[in-house]
Parts: structure tokens; C-alpha cells; sequence
């Protein structure tokens, strides 16, 4: 007689410790099995556990894989190679931008400011100083510096045909949201605004980014002479965004960290910027004033309701006046 | 077999690494003093994986997430290495619940990082193989010290 049982519940079965007998056994003989016998082998969980463990993770990954797949391959569909057409900034974020209320301006302070290099050139045309921006619509750090640059700038101006962007959905800070210089147009009675994208912010079938534009020799040269050791370190040489006011204030890189952008739209960050106190609205404003105070301190002080606001005199108190 | 003991204390001592680790990602989150020690390739790329909007759960990056996961496995896991036969298995059942909702939290986050992100993140990756040997000697413990008679 075999009379080996196992019993089988919740997480395993308990079968190993029972009394077996075995089939020529004499009434009252009894063999003790152990927990090396064929049968707790077979009851232990451990292998489901593996398996189970093992076919999850590959299926994951592979579902992973193809739905990124799925998903590059109907945004190179979309495109058909070239950029996407531009959003236009609907007038509501347009309205936000340029709207921003002077208790908010004077909130924001400068504290969260990033201060430019002062590097001692000038730069201008048509008889007003020249606000240069090198970027590219894949580079968070640019998405970064173009809110504190529309806002600052449209204190001074007016801009039109600025388009939604995003930067790169693989770099770091991913899609960080923003807008485009590229195809806009910026009126202004005190500065001459020369933004340059060189490239867009998406990727074709072959991975890179679509050229935009390119510096004049003009630009270029500025860009080789400032963006360079010792205005920045020799790592960020060359770097973008490279922002350069009335050829004396010069900002290499990213005015704040692109990361409070992370997760939000256009309009919801805009919509902060009334109050002020946002995480992202109080960065943006901040180094607004900053741009601001550096753009007074080369157009001559005009208009004087931006140039004589309390941020941007505190700005302009905190502006270098001598080459590194 | 490995002896129940000492996946136990392997079980503790997995726990004790994904703690520091896990703390380091937090610290990174929170100190841009902390340097970020890994390869910024076109596929492992920590920075990008880190700073992606996948980071965040809820509200908190998910390395803090992480912290407060590895803290409680620590806890629990020292708990059955003190209490083994001596009525430690409600602590040993509650260690295996929390190291499979862990597991299905890593299938997420691999899920993101391959399908999502497109990076791969070599920490997160190393606190992912921590989470699955724990689930691993867990069950293989949970299941023989179910059997045990001494318990």
C-alpha cells in the first residue's frame, strides 16, 4: 500500500513530513521521508515564482518595445520626415504672457535670478541695442530661457507668430514645454531682438533634428568670442542657449532648472504667472526681471514703467560690471 | 537548497542595498550638490530617465517612493531574521505581500523606462533585480517554512 499524500493550499503544498509507507512495508513499519524526496521538490512554489517572474518581465519588455515602436513609427508617419506644422499660441497664453500683473513682477524679486557674464561689447542695429538667442527647439535648457525671454521681452515689445513647442522627448528634461522664436516676429521701439533656432524639436526617420537657422557671421562671431573660457567654463563652450544683451550681458545655458517645467502645458504654467508663486511662475519671473534690467541698462533706461519697477532696479543693482 | 537562514539574511541584506540605494536617488532628486555617477548613452541614460516625468508618482519622485519601500522591506526582513521559528510568519506573509507589490511596481517602471522613456536607468535597474531576488528568496523560504515543523 502507497500511501503518500500531499495536501495543497494557500502558497505551497506540505507534503514532504508525512509518514509513507511503502508498498512491501509490514503492518507498523513506517519509512520517514525526507524534505529531499521527489515529491517536495515538485510542491515548492520557487519555480512558478521564477517562471512566473521571468515570462513578466520579458513580456513586459517586449510589449514595451513594440508599443515604442508603434508609437515612432506613426509620429515619422506624421511628420513625413519634416517638422511638424507650428501651434500657434493661442491668445489666452499670449494674454498671460504679456499681462503679467506688477505685484507679481515685484513678488517674483530677483532672488531665483540667474546673472548674467558681463563681457563689455556692444551690439546694435538700426539704432537700438540687439537682444541675441542662440537655441534649438530640442534643448530643455532653451525651453527654459524662452519663458523668462517672452516674458521679459514683451515688456519691452510685441511679438507675433510664436509657436507651441516642446523640447526632445529622449534628452533630459523630456518635452519640456515652451514655445518656438523660429518664424516669429518681434516689434519693439527700444531693442532689436535676433533669435536664431538651429533646429527644431523633433526628430526625423534617420534620429536628427531639422535645421531652422543658421548665425550670421556677425552672430557666429560673437557666439565663438563669448561663448567661450573665460566667460564659460571650457565644458560649456559653445553651449546653447546662448543669450547676448546689447553685446554686454551675456547668459550661457539654462536661467533655471528646465525640471519645474516637467509634466505641465503652456497654458498651466502661464496661468501661474499671475500669481507668481508657482514653482515654475516664480523662476520665469525672476529671471525675467533679470533680462529685463540688462536690456534697461543698454536701451537707455526706456520705457520707464519696466526700467524704474522695483525687480528690475533691484536687477540692475545685481548686474556685473567687469569681465571675468 | 539554500538554507533558510541565510536567505534570510540575504533577504536583509538585498534590503540594506536597495535602502542606500534608493537614498542616493533621492538625494540626487533633491541635492544638485550630488553627483549623478552613470553614462549618459544613447540607451542607458539615468539623467533622462531621472528627470522624466515617469520619475514622479503621485506627487513624489519615485525614488523617495523607493526609500519609504526599501525602508519598511529592511524593517520587516531584520524582524524575520530576529523572530525565524518563533512566531515570525505573519511578519514573513506580510515581507512576501509587500515584495509582490513591489514586483508589479517594477513591471510599471520597466515598462516605462523601455516603452515610455526609451533610456534605461542603471540604478532603477539594480533596485529592480534587488526587488526580484527578494521575491525570489522569499518564496522559496515562505514555502519551506510553511513545511517546517519548529515553527
Amino acid at each position: 500500500m502507497t500511501k503518500a499524500s500531499s495536501i495543497c493550499e494557500g502558497w505551497g503544498c506540505q507534503s514532504s513530513r508525512r509518514w509513507l509507507y511503502s508498498a512491501d512495508h509490514t503492518p507498523g513499519e513506517r519509512i520517514v521521508a525526507t524534505k529531499h524526496t521527489r515529491t517536495s521538490q515538485r510542491d515548492t512554489p520557487l519555480g512558478w515564482v521564477i517562471g512566473v517572474v521571468i515570462v513578466a518581465i520579458v513580456a513586459t519588455v517586449v510589449f514595451a518595445m513594440a508599443h515604442r515602436r508603434k508609437v515612432e513609427r506613426e509620429s515619422a508617419l506624421a511628420s513625413g520626415g519634416a517638422p511638424p506644422a507650428a501651434q500657434p499660441v493661442p491668445a489666452e497664453i499670449m494674454t498671460a504672457l504679456t499681462t503679467v500683473p506688477d505685484s507679481s513682477w515685484a513678488r517674483a524679486g530677483t532672488e531665483d535670478a540667474t546673472v548674467p557674464t558681463f563681457v563689455g561689447d556692444s551690439d546694435s542695429a538700426n539704432g537700438k541695442p540687439v537682444v541675441l538667442y542662440i537655441g534649438a527647439g530640442y534643448c530643455p535648457y532653451c525651453a527654459a530661457a524662452r519663458w523668462s525671454m517672452v516674458a521679459a521681452l514683451a515688456r519691452f515689445g510685441t511679438f507675433t507668430g510664436l509657436s507651441l513647442s516642446n523640447s526632445s522627448p529622449t534628452d533630459v528634461f523630456p518635452n519640456s514645454p515652451t514655445f518656438s522664436f523660429y518664424k516669429s516676429t518681434y516689434t519693439s521701439d527700444y531693442i532689436e531682438f535676433q533669435p536664431v533656432e538651429e533646429a527644431g524639436d523633433t526628430q526625423g526617420p534617420d534620429g536628427r533634428y531639422s535645421k531652422l537657422e543658421t548665425p550670421t557671421p556677425a552672430q557666429q562671431a560673437f557666439i565663438e568670442k563669448y561663448d567661450a573660457p573665460p566667460y564659460v567654463p571650457a565644458a560649456g563652450a559653445g553651449g546653447i542657449p546662448f543669450v547676448l544683451v546689447g553685446g554686454k550681458y551675456m547668459w550661457s545655458g539654462s536661467p533655471f532648472n528646465p525640471g519645474v517645467l516637467s509634466g505641465k502645458s503652456q497654458g498651466a504654467i502661464a496661468s501661474t504667472l499671475a500669481s507668481g508663486t508657482d514653482n515654475s511662475s516664480q523662476p520665469i519671473l525672476s529671471n525675467a526681471n533679470e533680462m529685463s534690467a540688462a536690456i534697461c541698462a543698454v536701451d537707455g533706461g526706456k520705457p520707464a514703467n519696466v526700467c524704474s519697477s522695483p525687480a528690475v532696479q533691484q536687477a540692475i543693482q545685481k548686474l556685473p560690471t567687469k569681465k571675468p | 537548497m539554500i538554507e533558510r537562514r541565510t536567505a534570510d539574511s540575504l533577504t536583509a541584506a538585498l534590503a540594506a542595498v536597495g535602502l542606500l540605494i534608493a537614498g542616493y536617488l533621492t538625494a540626487l532628486h533633491y541635492y544638485s550638490s550630488v553627483p549623478l555617477v552613470c553614462s549618459a548613452g544613447s540607451l542607458v541614460n539615468c539623467e533622462t530617465v531621472l528627470t522624466s516625468p515617469s520619475a514622479t508618482v503621485a506627487g513624489l519622485p519615485v525614488a523617495v517612493w523607493g526609500l519609504v519601500w526599501f525602508g519598511v522591506a529592511v524593517t520587516l526582513s531584520a524582524i524575520v531574521l530576529v523572530r525565524d521559528g518563533v512566531g515570525g510568519g505573519g511578519v514573513r506573509t506580510a515581507l512576501l505581500a509587500w515584495t509582490v507589490a513591489a514586483t508589479v511596481g517594477v513591471l510599471y517602471l520597466v515598462y516605462q523606462e523601455v516603452g515610455v522613456i526609451g533610456k534605461i536607468c542603471l540604478w532603477c535597474t539594480a533596485l529592480h533585480a534587488i526587488i526580484l531576488a527578494m521575491l525570489i528568496l522569499e518564496s522559496a523560504t515562505y514555502s519551506e517554512y510553511r513545511r517546517s515543523p519548529a515553527r
